[in-house]
């Protein structure tokens, strides 16, 4: 490294020492620095490294060329193969030879399905709190979902709780004592003007 | 594999069993068997020939006396899924040869 | 599987995105691969230096993400996140392999007496500044592409390679103060 052996202002600061001095947040302010107008344009110019570099990275990602053909699909697949199962919740069976069940994720999966049908609103996470592998066992369901602003919430709050609760009523035996359902974050495309907060 | 054949070919036999869960009324997939040391050579063996459906059946243990069933599926929306499931066990229990000491395990890994 | 939501999808927020692949949403996590894919991919041909290299390992980075996304504790923060598994994975796969680094020739897609004299002098600037950056020891450009690109704090930088936070400050002074020695023809 010949070529980048920290330099020397006039004034007698180092290009390394500025840089030192910038990375710190110039503080504590050192006047010396703030009134040297060598030090000034070398601050500026360090400082316009960050940017000249975003260019570099931006130019980067516009030349990208495309990923080879299975590259996406080949993620995907991995993916798929490890798919969350989570507990297993148990479905009745009169006869003892038998064991029936249905995963959490399949639940959780279910549970989204179902809330993404409502107009303008968005799952985010859902969780079931309780001993899901005990039959009969109480469990309270907990989702968070995001919603549209044109959509009044405590309608589709509605309108989910009931979806959510006929759906693990028709498709589990989970003994379901509560629905939580927190409104927690909006879709990026919301226009400012009307938004909920 | 130590039953006797009836005329639907043997009855424990994992493609005639996978064909008969298919056919079930709600049963919209059949998935592979939750992944165990065994089944990491079928795995590579369907990536590389690039036959999943392989991998999509029902799982069947027996030593003759001893007969373990596996099956994972999918389930429709529109079909309540313990039914499905029921369905999809007593299915597979018919085919349980007389005296086999044997366990049905179905699992529903997806509702859509 | 289909992926019914995926337009939906493409409006929400990092965050939203992350709870649901938490939850095993693969449709969610696709989403986030097409966001912040490219400049992961980007990065990482800064990292390995060929565009080849830097597909394998941002594949291979995004499989570890799905596996080790319930770990994520900001879900809003998984770009940062994402970048630093993909700094990890292409900093080793580098170790791995002694070949010649080579940066990806991005530059020579544009014919170069073609361009406007502006262009073709920021694109020798940009030129310069990946000759600089290459001319770093790899513990000060790894601390600089984590900075700059991942957007990682000092103290995560730290963390990330286990060095103290004063340590790290001084790695990206020297950094910044060797590229901008190295650019001064171009200011």
């Amino acid at each position: 490294m010949n070529d980048n052996e920290p330099r020397t202002l006039d004034c007698g600061k180092t290009v390394e020492e500025l840089s030192a001095y910038l990375a710190a947040g110039r503080t504590p302010s050192d006047p010396r620095i703030e009134t040297c107008p060598e030090c000034l344009n070398a601050l500026q110019g360090l400082a316009r490294v960050s940017q000249l570099f975003q260019d570099l990275i931006t130019q980067d990602v516009a030349d990208l060329p495309a990923p080879p053909a299975n590259w996406f699909q080949d993620i995907m697949t991995n993916i798929h193969r490890e798919v969350r199962a989570g507990r297993s919740l148990p479905l009745p069976h009169p006869d003892t030879r038998v064991d029936l069940s249905v995963t959490e994720g399949a639940v959780l999966a279910l549970i989204r399905t179902v809330g993404d049908t409502v107009p303008g609103l968005l799952i985010g996470t859902s969780h079931l709190e309780g001993n899901v592998e005990e039959p009969g066992a109480p469990v309270d369901v907990s989702v968070t979902a995001s919603v549209l602003w044109n959509h009044p919430i405590p309608d589709a709050a509605h309108t989910l709780r009931a979806l959510i609760s006929d759906a693990l009523a028709t498709h589990t035996a989970l003994n379901i004592t509560a629905i939580n359902i927190t409104i927690e974050d909006l879709h990026r495309e919301t226009t400012d003007s009307d938004k909920e907060t | 594999m130590g039953a006797t054949s009836n005329e639907d070919g043997h009855p424990l036999d994992e493609d005639l069993l996978t064909a008969r869960v298919h056919a079930i009324d709600g049963v919209t997939a059949v998935y592979p068997p939750a992944p165990t040391l065994t089944q990491i050579s079928h795995l590579l063996a369907a990536v590389v020939t690039g036959d999943s459906q392989r991998l999509d059946r029902v799982d069947v243990r027996t030593d003759g006396a001893t007969t373990a069933i596996t099956v994972r599926v999918g389930t429709s929306i529109d079909t309540a899924t313990p039914d499905t499931a029921t369905r999809v066990a007593d299915a597979l229990l018919q085919h349980i040869p007389d005296g086999h000491d044997s366990t049905v395990t179905v699992q529903v890994s997806r509702i859509a | 599987m289909q992926y019914p939501d995926r337009d939906r999808l493409e409006d929400v927020a990092d965050a939203i995105l992350v709870g649901r692949a938490v939850d095993g949403d693969t449709g969610a996590f696709e989403t986030l691969i097409r966001r912040h894919g490219p400049l992961m991919r980007a990065y990482t041909a800064r990292i390995v230096g060929s565009m080849a290299d830097a597909d394998d390992v941002v594949q291979d980075a995004f499989h570890t993400a799905w596996r080790r996304l319930p770990e994520l504790r900001d879900p809003a923060a998984v770009r940062p996140w994402l970048m630093r598994i993909a700094s990890r994975l292409a900093f080793s796969s580098l170790r791995r392999k002694p070949a010649e680094v080579e940066l990806p020739d991005l530059e020579s897609a544009l014919p170069a007496d073609t361009q406007p004299e502006n262009i073709a002098v920021r694109n020798a600037q940009l030129r310069a500044l990946s000759a600089a950056l290459d001319t770093l020891p790899e513990d000060q450009r790894r601390c600089w592409l984590l900075r700059e690109v991942g957007e990682l704090s000092y103290d995560d930088i730290a963390q990330e390679m286990e060095l103290p936070t004063a340590t790290v400050r001084g790695k990206l002074a020297r950094a910044r103060a060797s590229i901008y020695a190295q650019m001064e023809g171009w200011r």
